[in-house]
């Protein structure tokens, strides 16, 4: 009996699906009320890890992920975005974890100017730490800020 | 308002299956029954909670879609439409099966006799009978009534023998016929998708709803008790029309074609509620963008959306006329198992989601104690 009854089941749910995919998802734009609250878990979370790791203080370091194809305005938001999240008074004795490089890709070593001011920066100008307590957007405090950043 | 819910469910689900299901589980088909109704009770609170939200034509389409999103609701959408044809075809064929017993046709032409009376509903569906909800209630109250007589005139002719060995094929016998038998609830599916049509939704969708969960749980129970006590087993399994055969056992041949009569009315109805509730899912897809725009017009002459009934009704009468009885129960029986777990993260979804507009009037109470890992962070 079993078998008959779960085939049964998936076939419709696949018949479901190719209709959604072939006739259905090019014509709607909605989403439901569970990607909301899964989002809002989701920040929330997100938020209170960074309340914590900010509230203990100590060592801490932070990675940015950096590709090729990203221009050198974002790269200045993530590293500013990351020297708010670092200790305020306890900058690294080299300033140099915010060059440190994991992919060995040979595009900062052909911008080292690049590199060491941000670097200094870094090290240098600690800007005006942003808050933490408001609310961000779906992707946390994360978000990607340039325009055509994927926004749902 | 209870008739409309019990009219949904009364029908394939005791007057067909019951031998069927014996056939898996053996006697403890009785405590399938039982279990099946409880194994619902979760998603009827849930459904019972949102229909007083949105009380809205589409049902379980609509909770899951607004909940998920239109990619579980399409197949929400797709299934459920499915699910309630095959149910619809299901009982047209055991209708035929029914009809047999007063009604002198060679065997052989059952299917087409089935596919008559499918052609013939289409069309009362489509004009659009305004008396049809009153004749519905009016069958419910006369088969309840037979109902009523079989079981307590059947409960006088039962033999304890009939019981042993009760759990004849063990535990994974009664899971199966658990499975098996789940459809038979899923007529609660259709209290909520009247919801627009009900008065003081807020308080007489739940009671509908669990009222007819709670009363068919024992209705079931009390006729399988009767079925299985008074007919030889290997008669029952074999059989299409176990409320017939064991009728016969105590009540004589008179006795077996009234109940046949009750049944052929039952599953006409039952038929009739399943292409109606079926054909208003493509029509709230279409009104979503996620079928085509043609499923939801509406005649101007008879006011049924005629290309959804149309569509619907060339789905069962291809059921009735190439695919066999015993697999169209069990196609649609897995699939009701998942869209009611389905409603209930739907329902959970909403409570997270702190919708201004979701605002029931009606709490589901066992499930107000769930733990969400969101409560927690807010």
């Amino acid at each position: 009996m079993g078998t008959l009854a779960l085939a049964g089941a998936v076939g419709i749910v696949l018949v479901g699906t190719l209709w959604y995919r072939v006739y259905g998802r090019e014509r709607t734009e909605r989403e439901g009320a569970a990607l909301d609250a899964i989002r809002r878990t989701i920040t929330d979370y997100a938020l209170d890890r960074t309340r914590e790791l900010l509230a203990t203080g100590g060592e801490r370091r932070v990675l940015i992920p950096v590709g090729s194809a990203t221009t050198a305005e974002r790269e200045r938001d993530l590293l500013r975005l990351a020297a708010d999240m670092l200790p305020q008074r306890t900058p690294t004795p080299d300033g140099g974890d915010a060059r440190e490089r994991t992919d060995g890709s040979p595009r900062f070593g052909a911008d080292t100017d690049v590199d060491t001011s941000m670097g200094i920066r870094v090290r240098g100008r600690w800007g005006p730490r942003r808050p933490f307590g408001h609310r961000h957007g779906p992707y946390g405090p994360f978000e990607p800020h340039e325009p055509g950043g994927r926004r749902p | 308002m209870l008739a409309v819910s019990v009219g949904a469910m009364i029908g394939s689900g005791i007057f067909v299956l019951p031998g069927l299901a014996a056939k898996i589980a053996g006697p403890a088909v009785i405590v399938a029954y039982l279990l099946a109704g409880v194994l619902v009770l979760p998603a009827a609170l849930s459904k019972a909670e949102m229909a007083t939200a949105m009380p809205e034509s589409g049902g379980t389409y609509l909770y899951i879609d607004r909940a998920m999103g239109p990619r579980l609701g399409t197949i929400s959408g797709v299934g459920a439409w499915f699910s309630l044809v095959f149910k619809s075809a299901f009982a047209l064929v055991g209708l035929g099966a029914y009809l047999l017993l007063f009604v002198p046709i060679p065997g052989n032409r059952v299917v087409l006799v089935s596919l008559g009376l499918a052609v013939l509903l289409l069309v009362v569906n489509v004009v659009g009978v305004k008396q049809s909800g009153r004749l519905q209630a009016g069958i419910v109250s006369l088969v309840l009534i037979a109902l009523f007589v079989f079981v307590a005139d059947g409960l006088t002719f039962v033999e304890s023998t009939q019981y042993h060995p009760f759990f004849e094929e063990g535990s994974a016998g009664l899971l199966a016929a658990i499975g098996f038998v789940f459809v038979s609830y899923a007529g609660v599916t259709k209290v909520a998708s009247v919801a627009e049509e009900v008065e003081n939704p807020g308080r007489n969708i739940p009671i509908a709803i669990l009222g007819s969960v709670i009363l068919m749980m024992f209705v079931y129970t009390f006729i399988t008790f009767v079925v299985i006590g008074v007919t030889p087993l290997g008669e029952l399994e074999a059989s299409l029309t176990p409320m017939a055969v064991a009728a016969e056992q105590f009540l004589g041949g008179t006795g077996s074609v009234g109940v046949a009569v009750v049944a052929v009315l039952a599953l006409a109805s039952m038929a009739n509620a399943g292409i109606l509730s079926s054909s208003r899912f493509p029509l709230a897809m279409s009104r979503d963008d996620l079928a085509p725009s043609s499923l939801r017009e509406i005649d101007p002459r008879f006011h049924t959306p005629v290309v959804a009934i149309g569509v619907t009704g060339a789905l069962l009468l291809g059921l009735v006329a190439f695919v066999p009885v015993v697999e169209l129960a069990k196609l649609a029986s897995a699939f009701k198992i998942l869209v009611f777990s389905l409603v209930n993260v739907a329902l959970i979804a909403f409570r997270e989601s702190d919708l201004e507009a979701y605002d029931p009037e009606f709490v589901a109470p066992a499930t107000r104690g769930y733990s969400w890992p969101a409560s927690s962070a807010e």
